[in-house]
């Protein structure tokens, strides 16, 4: 019995170990095409279940991928209240990017080659 | 109503601000102007016959101070304030250290208190220069009286005669010093000791 807890327990952080890895290529994807403000890139990503479970806690990994120039941002005026921070993606964050989704594939598949998923 | 939202948004902006105490102030800054705008977006976005519930509800969806400060400090690559034994152990040894073993109690106390990453300099200058030797000054003192000798010469007949009385450090004076003696050790530990904690009450490990 209390071994079933302690493993749900790792498996719990396992999962949210890789949703915590992951995020940031996804906040990068979700820029590939477009620039966005932060509440704009939340609302995104809360669109897909179980991504982000607080929404600040973006907020500190935007100023982290900014520090790293990954991003860069812009301000711009908004229709409603106070100038927005935009994100755009710089040429080093598409290539850490690009970088990412081909190790990803590869991972997946091997994974899914082993755990049976991935066939449809 | 909008009292209501700004107040609400006041609030959580303060308790993250706490929160994030140990993040450097640049960084720190821009976070918590994002988180203020995103909030304030937020409940633009609720209805106008939101209740305050509703505005309750749309806060905590953005999440607890501490878990965006720990994120922060997870991925900025901020260091959690490492508390060691010694920093409990300097809280304690600097006011009653000298006590235990004389003088050498409260020396151990200053170098665990020098050692320690919790408090910042100026604290440590406090915690070291009052009082030197903690509570053992004011004990010395009650022991050994400090007694003034007033001297005086007089010329009688050519030959100089001196007077001399000794007066013990009475009065309003003495009790006044000995309570402050007293009393400073204890209120600086007691400081530095709510330093310790609001510094690492936060740290989710």
């Amino acid at each position: 019995m209390r071994y079933m807890v302690a493993a749900a327990a790792s498996q719990d952080r396992l999962i949210a170990q890789m949703r915590r890895g992951t995020l940031e290529f996804c906040v990068l994807a979700l820029l590939r095409e477009e620039e966005r403000y932060g509440f704009d890139l939340v609302k995104a990503l809360g669109e897909e279940d179980g991504m982000v479970t607080s929404e600040g806690t973006i907020y500190p990994l935007l100023t982290r991928l900014r520090r790293d120039g990954l991003v860069t941002s812009t301000w711009r005026e908004s229709p409603s209240g106070p100038p927005r921070r935009y994100y755009q993606l710089t040429h080093k964050g598409r290539r850490a990017l690009d970088d990412f989704v081909a190790e990803w594939r590869r991972f997946r598949r091997a994974v899914d080659r082993f755990v049976g998923g991935g066939e449809r | 109503m909008i009292d209501i939202r700004q107040n609400a948004v006041d609030d959580y902006i303060e308790r993250l601000e706490r929160s994030m105490r140990d993040v450097p102030a640049s960084r720190r800054s821009e976070i918590v102007a994002e988180i203020r705008q995103h909030l304030d977006e937020t409940l633009a976005n609720l209805p106008p016959d939101a209740t305050e519930a509703d505005v309750r509800n749309a806060i905590e969806s953005v999440g607890e101070p501490d878990e965006i400060a720990s994120e922060a400090r997870d991925r900025l690559g901020i260091r959690p304030v490492q508390v060691r034994w010694t920093d409990t152990a300097a809280v304690i040894l600097l006011p009653i250290g000298g006590l235990i073993v004389p003088f050498l109690g409260w020396v151990v106390g200053v170098i665990f208190l020098w050692m320690s990453s919790v408090w910042t300099t100026k604290e440590k200058l406090i915690g070291t220069f009052i009082v030197p030797g903690g509570l053992l000054l004011p004990f010395a003192l009650a022991a050994f009286p400090v007694t003034i000798q007033t001297c005086s010469e007089s010329n009688v007949n050519g030959v100089g005669v001196g007077t001399c009385s000794e007066a013990s450090y009475a009065g309003i004076l003495t009790l006044v010093v000995s309570i402050a003696l007293i009393l400073a050790p204890i209120v600086v530990a007691v400081y530095l000791g709510r330093r310790l904690r609001t510094r690492t009450a936060n740290v989710t490990p």
